[in-house]
């Protein structure tokens, strides 16, 4: 439930890319690990950089421009809070919570929150030029947070939710998916992966729609400020796909389906927002 | 509607030849800036470190040339209140708790209770910047949608090498 529930140990740069600060420096930390589990961290380090983070493109492209560093963070006990479920508390470092009543009575067993504060504090601590921290909690549920830092259970479900979470706390991205609870908007997101605006002469990512695609290229049923287009065109082309930020209608998405919205490649708008942030970072 | 009329429309970004992104490249320091808000969104500048590091380019220039986008974002500017450099971001006010479940039966997206806490941004050190501006849409949930308002607005020492104040 505190520090006093842990220990901060050694830093390693498990990928080493160039100086710290010329690179985008990963910082991945755990909870929940007690210190017999500290391997079992390792390992899901290194699945999380190895197997999810470099094969995935855009950053496929760009893993020269990204470190990874490990911080081994130990906690007294294993797991994380699922105080919804009657489950904890645990004595955890940085105090991982599915649920956490901190956030309301609609916090769900899905959300994982840590300690932010004390998150960032240790990134700092350990790596100054830290860009992005990321914590691992050593939890089989299906979990996760981010922005602005990324929270994962380490079990299957890291790869959805830390692609996804990293697009929000590093890139900006915005969620692509509607919502059964409406989220009303009625501007212009400012987002660089949503919008409003149709209209191909001025939408924002305008440059990557061929010609030959309908704008709107697809509407919702029931959503009557849509036109629906006269022509279905070629699956996944860029384009402007009514349902985005938590609204059925009248916001827009780039293709069909992404990290940002479910389980599919970044899609080429968020993959240029992505390779925007990381260029200054390439050798 | 079929599209928003672009005449109204100052669209963002990314691609257009007039508006080239910054490259962050070319300041090698940056400001490590951390913001603390309170439950009624109030956001004062708690951080401010300058750090040796190259910072992240902006993921889409918004242009934000006032308050046509919801949302929010930080921004530099320089004495004459023009924009430098900005850098959208998702939800700082963690307000709205949206979890994504594509495995599931459903994402769910609710809104959070206001809270106190506090969020980083790592902006370059840009010689001509003086201010850094934070926007943000209202966090009531019937009012996210509208337009960013300038919500803090903090001066910026010009950078030359590393400091610490809290």
């Amino acid at each position: 439930m505190s520090t006093s529930d842990g220990t901060v140990g050694t830093a390693t740069k498990v990928v080493d890319n160039g100086p710290g600060g010329r690179r985008w420096d990963l910082v991945l930390m755990g909870d929940g690990y007690r210190r017999g589990e500290l391997s079992k961290f390792h390992d899901d380090v290194e699945r999380f950089w190895a197997e999810v983070l470099k094969p995935t493109p855009p950053f496929d492209q760009l893993w020269p421009a990204i470190n990874v560093h490990r911080v081994d963070v130990t906690s007294a006990q294993s797991g994380a809070d699922m105080p919804c479920n009657g489950e904890g508390p645990f004595r955890t470092f940085f105090d991982a919570s599915y649920c956490d009543p901190i956030w309301g009575p609609g916090a769900s067993e899905w959300l994982l929150t840590v300690n932010e504060p004390l998150a960032k504090q240790v990134a700092g601590g350990a790596v100054p030029a830290w860009n992005v921290a990321m914590v691992l909690v050593n939890a089989e549920a299906y979990g996760g947070s981010g922005a602005p830092l990324v929270a994962a259970a380490s079990a299957g479900s890291v790869k959805l939710i830390g692609l996804h979470e990293l697009g929000h706390s590093a890139f900006g991205l915005a969620d692509e998916y509607d919502s059964p609870v409406p989220i009303p908007t009625s501007g212009e997101p400012a987002q660089p992966n949503v919008t409003r605006n149709t209209d191909r002469a001025t939408n924002k990512w305008r440059d990557l729609v061929k010609a030959t695609t309908p704008m709107p290229t697809s509407c919702n049923d029931g959503c009557a400020n849509c036109r629906p287009p006269t022509h279905v065109p070629p699956p996944d082309v860029v384009g402007t796909y009514e349902g985005a930020l938590y609204e059925r209608c009248g916001l827009y998405r780039p293709v069909p389906d992404c990290y940002m919205r479910a389980n599919q490649v970044f899609c080429p708008v968020c993959a240029r927002a992505i390779h925007r942030v990381l260029q200054a970072y390439l050798p | 509607m079929a599209g928003l009329a672009g005449e109204a429309w100052r669209c963002g970004v990314d691609g257009t030849p007039d508006h080239e992104p910054v490259d962050t490249r070319r300041f090698p320091s940056s400001w490590r800036l951390t913001f603390r808000y309170d439950e009624e969104g109030t956001v004062e500048l708690a951080g401010r470190e300058e750090v040796p590091m190259v910072a992240p380019g902006s993921p889409g220039l918004i242009r934000s040339d006032g308050g046509d986008y919801s949302g929010s974002w930080v921004e530099l500017q320089d004495q004459q209140g023009r924009v430098l450099f900005d850098y959208v971001l998702h939800d700082p006010f963690r307000r709205l708790l949206a979890v994504h479940y594509p495995p599931g039966p459903a994402n769910q997206v609710v809104l959070g209770p206001p809270r106190r806490g506090e969020f980083t941004v790592v902006v370059p050190v840009m010689p001509e910047a003086t201010t850094v501006v934070v926007w943000s849409s209202p966090l009531e949930l019937e009012r996210r949608g509208e337009a960013a308002r300038e919500v803090g607005r903090f001066p910026l020492p010009s950078g030359s090498r590393g400091t610490m104040d809290q």
